[in-house]
């Protein structure tokens, strides 16, 4: 599938299938596409070119209405002056469905939500956790093909987006609606999604579980995107036969694969290491194979994150994330370690994992 | 209370620069914003003050600055009572949490103003470029606030309030429109600046991780009333009150309900549902002081929880009511007659959404709280590596 604006490409030849019963999200930065996409799932946008299939049957031609989709807006999209039963009746009042078959379904679907307590207040008075469970509500009474979550929690406070993540969740599994979820919230899409589509100018960089796309990711700017704080992205340099880390000279824990992969590469553009705040070690006694400065410290109450610096080479900083409280001062001198058969290798010509693509 | 709680004392010439509040109340029609509020921060202090939105922290901001005026209390700046001196006098940088931004001036022209304004001595014009490339907008130096996104404004309103020399520096939300890559390079970035000020900071944000992550003391406010001031680790470890333990950690420490049985001095049990934990040390100590069949809330950070297959030896049976799988960690909800406990693992949960599965709790590492007056009352102190389970005896 491809869109064009004029001369701008805003997704260009995206092949991608999200499986019954599945939520997908579409995750990456503003601009990267993923707007574009669901807009013409739901028949907002025309398809520039390609053709978008439910099941063998292709829509992209067909009127949004045609389509039996629903979709969920960050701003819930509510009508006011309705009680959230009668926001939830709604699309079933216009289609003139028999009122008992109307109260059962919007029953049902009140239920499930736990919005019984709630049903017959105005929207306008609930709090914003509520009305996104009553525009949900309305989404799935519809019994539709396809529900659309397009940056379902963005309006809502910390804890209320923590609860409802966990309650979206829980309610697309029970009913097993097909849910595409658009999101540039990493921690959105990782807790909600079984499969995560990464996207970048237009292009799709990696389809994956949560899980295998955070322990496999293909390319740096995956890799980058995904986890927070982010992978430590440090140049390698050849020095005596091994591979050290070009801004502080420390030699690496390689096997002899990754040796392998890595001068294969090497004499082209060169290779970054990655490797993850939590397979960072520290050691307050300085001890271990490097010594380091502390330059910060943030504590995340069951983790603490760390900023160091080489002792010998201040130019480049590690961020490690270690089991907190751990008490580290900013100026003390640590022993710092990586985790060997965590580190990652990239291609610096084109990103590419080099483990992924062998 | 003791508002220097968690600081070494303070020298006179620091008293010179210090911020404190001193029983500051606050009535808005029938609302009572602040209730009898103290605090003090010292010159280059980070304090962080988090509530849910509604606690007063706005309300504090705005009497600082000298945009209301207390119905009762004092403020002091510097050591000195500013009852008397208007709001402009008082060279407070204040960043709203709605920007304020001028809509006619450019970003620089925006970020400029106050070394413009007729108090704006002792003010930093070279500090500006640096200031506006660290927060990466200095692209949009020439630009007006309407051609701007949400964060962008942001930061534009942060600019305005680094470049400043003030007496004490107010911030509100600063950071809160922003992605997580920007705000995590923010904090240590604005830490570092206002830390090294002559000047005390108050950093107000909903979100009790970021308190916790950038300042040197945080205070924890709900319903206009300090429930707790005290360093990022103390108030990890030792919650006051359930609205803190409620408030603090991602997800917050998970607090069961239910009553306490207590027979004979160290042999006590709590109960919640089908779930008995037996007490032991100085929440055992703590339950004898409320009495036997006294209501009490177990609070236990998600961490220390586990959830294993259903049957296993020590785990108590319940229903698996949500599964999250982060990266390097997964949530997992699990339920207990209308309890939600939270398990955060290295794993995913051992069975499908509604399925049976097994609790396991710690040995250690509960905060008991008396129900009634929602106080913590008793702390379990948890050796680092810790992590045997409980065992659970079925009723």
């Amino acid at each position: 599938m491809w869109k064009h604006y004029g001369d701008v490409t805003a997704v260009q030849n995206l092949n991608l299938a999200c499986a019954e019963g599945e939520m997908l999200a579409l995750l990456g930065p503003s601009g990267c596409g993923k707007s574009s996409t669901v807009k013409m799932a739901a028949g907002i946008e025309d398809v520039s070119a390609g053709e978008i299939f439910f099941g063998d049957r292709p829509v992209s031609r067909l009127a949004p209405a045609a389509r039996n989709i629903a979709m969920v807006f960050e701003d819930y999209a509510l009508y006011p002056h309705m009680t959230v039963r009668e926001n939830i009746s709604f699309p079933l009042a216009i289609r003139r469905l028999p009122s008992a078959e109307i109260e059962a379904r919007v029953d049902k679907v009140l239920d499930l939500l736990a919005l019984h307590p709630f049903a017959d207040r105005d929207v306008k008075m609930l709090s914003g956790g509520a009305q996104q469970r009553t525009s949900i509500g309305r989404a799935l009474v519809r019994n539709p093909q396809l529900i659309l979550f397009d940056e379902p929690l963005s309006h809502l406070d910390g804890d209320q987006k923590v609860h409802l993540r966990t309650e979206i969740k829980r309610l697309q599994k029970l009913s097993a609606v097909t849910s595409i979820l658009v999101t540039h919230d990493q921690t959105e899409a990782t807790a909600m999604s079984d499969r995560i589509a990464v996207m970048n100018h237009g292009m799709l960089q990696q389809v994956a579980t949560p899980h295998d796309l955070y322990e496999g990711p293909a390319n740096m700017f995956v890799a980058n995107f995904i986890g927070e704080p982010p992978m430590n992205l440090l140049p390698l340099r050849a020095s005596d036969g091994r591979l050290e880390l070009a801004d502080a000279g420390w030699g690496l824990p390689l096997d002899e694969r990754r040796i392998r992969l890595a001068q294969d590469v090497r004499a082209a553009d060169g290779v970054t290491a990655g490797v993850r705040p939590e397979h960072v070690r520290l050691r307050h006694d300085g001890g271990g194979p490097f010594r380091a400065i502390v330059q910060y410290c943030e504590p995340r109450g069951d983790t603490d994150v760390v900023v160091v610096a080489p002792l010998e080479h201040g130019a480049t900083t590690i961020t490690a994330e270690v089991p907190g409280p751990a008490g580290y001062r900013p100026e003390a001198i640590v022993g710092i370690e990586f985790i060997a058969d965590r580190i990652y290798l990239f291609a610096n010509a084109d990103g590419r994992n080099l483990e992924s693509s062998s | 209370m003791n508002v220097h709680a968690g600081l070494r004392p303070t020298t006179p010439a620091e008293l010179a620069h210090q911020i404190e509040l001193g029983n500051v109340s606050k009535t808005f029609a029938a609302v009572r914003a602040l209730d009898s509020v103290s605090l003090a921060a010292r010159p280059g202090e980070l304090l962080a003050i988090t509530g849910p939105s509604g606690a007063g922290k706005t309300t504090l901001c705005r009497i600082i600055a000298g945009l209301e005026t207390p119905d009762a209390g004092v403020c002091r700046i510097a050591g000195r009572d500013v009852a008397s001196v208007p709001a402009a006098a008082r060279r407070v940088a204040y960043m709203f949490e709605s920007y304020a931004l001028y809509p006619h001036l450019t970003v620089r022209e925006n970020v400029l103003s106050p070394l413009m304004a007729p108090n704006g001595r002792g003010t930093d014009i070279g500090g500006v470029d640096v200031v506006l490339e660290f927060l990466e907008i200095r692209h949009l130096s020439a630009r007006l606030p309407a051609e701007l996104s949400g964060g962008q404004k942001q930061r534009v309103a942060l600019a305005r309030t680094l470049v400043q020399r003030p007496s004490v520096t107010l911030l509100d939300e600063p950071i809160s429109h922003l992605d997580a890559k920007l705000r995590h390079k923010l904090r240590s970035e604005i830490r570092r600046i206002v830390t090294s000020r002559p000047s005390p900071t108050l950093w107000c944000t909903p979100d009790a991780m970021e308190a916790l992550s950038v300042a040197d003391r945080v205070a924890v406010i709900d319903a206009g009333r300090i429930e707790q001031i005290a360093t990022p680790e103390e108030l990890w470890r030792r919650p006051a009150t359930v609205r803190v333990a409620r408030l603090v950690g991602d997800p917050p420490m998970n607090l069961l309900p239910g009553r306490l049985e207590s027979h004979a001095p160290g042999s006590s049990t709590f109960v919640c549902a089908e779930l008995r934990i037996p007490l032991t040390g100085t929440l055992a100590d703590a339950a004898i002081t409320l009495g036997h069949d006294a209501r009490a809330v177990l609070g236990v950070r998600p961490n220390l929880v586990a959830l294993a297959p259903a049957g296993t030896p020590g785990s108590a049976a319940v229903e698996l009511y949500s599964d999250e799988p982060f990266g390097k960690y997964a949530i997992a909800t699990a339920r207990l007659g209308d309890v939600l406990i939270k398990a955060k693992s290295a794993r995913s949960a051992p069975a499908r959404i509604g399925a049976a599965v097994g609790l396991v709790l710690p040995a250690a590492g509960f905060v008991l709280f008396d129900a009634a007056s929602g106080k913590a009352i008793a702390f379990d102190s948890l050796a680092a590596d810790d992590h045997s389970s409980r065992v659970l005896k079925d009723r």
